[in-house]
């Protein structure tokens, strides 16, 4: 072997040893049956199964972000309970599909029993008991959608109130709410004014199942490092508060970015009081 | 001086009463509320829940004694648990569904 063919080999060994540190953990099994199972539906529209589709995709984003971090034991479990809530979407979406060509099927016995004249009183009454029966399921169904979005537009336009709140197209509704609001000024302990303000948010968040991320911002006022410590507390301090009134810890998260996400400009009072902000991210949903 | 007393130590035993033993956590009641929705889905009678219910039961069980992971344990348990309620319920869709297509088919063959 030459000098220089010893020396390629070695430079070879060592790119493989480095990426093989770098790489993340294989998926176990049930991340791929729930990974596969989520695609397969992803681009679904079916209203009956949104609820469950949403649960699905957060317990798959949940076990995926454990595995990233390193995590495998956790991460599998994770995986197990993520791919049960895809499973548990199919089943529901399925079901409503059989309920709905149950409508169907009674609907044309009925006509076919009624073309014929025939004095089948017992079946149609039957038949029409039945589908009665079901279509009252259905109307209660999508009566409680309708009065749980309608729950939802109320508790929005209260949070609308004290928040800015913005449909972004890229990140999916963001509720910005200015620091002065919620915290003492250079603290992570709230005001005065914070525990209406929470209570708010996080009503609008239990009528909102979608996962959430709560972001603290401050202005350039300070140290960097003072300003990241200071809004990761704060978003951490939200977070918190909104588990305590009930959000699911399961969807909810919280991140601190200092200074480095500006909003406006720095140099003018006003500008600085914008960007001392949390803002609470309602994730779109990631096909 | 003698009645101001009385009334201090009756605040106090009152305020001594007052705080009440925390309850179970949310996550724990919400495992708990899953798995008897799936038995009165009725799971236990449709196989392909049974097998759902049964882990939920166990998981549940070993999130109550609160070893290992008790939260995930009672995660698991919920998961199971919906899994199997809703399978019972699709057993039950689908049974009423075939009953009706027997029912049209016989209509239409007389």
């Amino acid at each position: 072997m030459t000098t220089q063919t010893s020396k390629t080999l070695a430079v070879a060994v060592l790119a493989l040893a480095v990426l093989a540190g770098c790489s993340t953990l294989n998926p176990s099994p049930d991340l791929v049956a729930a990974r596969s199972g989520y695609a397969a539906m992803a681009n679904s529209t079916n209203p009956a199964n949104a609820a469950e589709r949403g649960q699905a995709q957060q317990a798959i984003n949940k076990a995926n972000a454990m595995l990233n971090g390193g995590n495998e034991q956790t991460a599998q479990q994770l995986a197990q309970i993520a791919n049960l809530k895809v499973q548990n979407a199919q089943v529901v979406g399925d079901t409503a599909d059989a309920e709905a060509r149950l409508v169907a099927t009674q609907n044309e016995a009925i006509s076919i029993a009624r073309a014929k004249g025939m004095a089948a009183a017992g079946v149609t009454a039957a038949a029409s008991a039945a589908t009665s029966a079901t279509q009252q399921q259905i109307s209660a169904e999508q009566a409680a959608i309708a009065n749980a979005e309608a729950q939802r537009q109320k508790a929005l336009n209260t949070l609308k109130l004290f928040a800015n709140v913005v449909e972004d197209k890229e990140r999916g509704l963001v509720i910005s709410i200015g620091g002065e609001t919620l915290f003492k000024t250079n603290s992570a302990k709230f005001g005065p004014s914070a525990n209406q303000e929470l209570t708010a948010l996080a009503v609008y968040l239990q009528l909102d199942p979608r996962p959430t991320v709560v972001e603290g911002h401050t202005s350039n006022t300070g140290t960097p490092a003072y300003n990241m410590k200071l809004s990761q507390e704060r978003a951490k301090g939200v977070m918190d508060y909104l588990i305590a009134q009930g959000v699911s810890p399961d969807r909810i998260t919280s991140v601190g970015f200092g200074e480095t996400r500006p909003i406006a400009d720095n140099k003018t009072k006003a500008g600085r009081a914008l960007n001392r902000r949390v803002d609470v991210v309602m994730v779109k949903a990631v096909k | 001086m003698r009645h101001l007393s009385k009334l201090i130590l009756a605040c106090a035993l009152i305020t001594g009463c007052a705080t009440a033993p925390a309850g179970p956590p949310k996550w724990l009641t919400d495992a708990q509320d899953a798995v008897a929705s799936a038995q009165a889905a009725g799971a236990a009678q449709v196989p392909a829940a049974q097998e759902h219910l049964q882990k939920a039961q166990t998981a549940l069980t070993a999130a109550q004694s609160g070893k290992g992971d008790a939260q995930m344990n009672a995660s698991l348990a919920t998961a199971e648990a919906q899994l199997a309620g809703n399978l019972a319920k699709q057993s039950k869709a689908q049974a009423d569904l075939q009953g009706a297509t027997d029912q049209l088919n016989r209509l239409k063959a007389q």
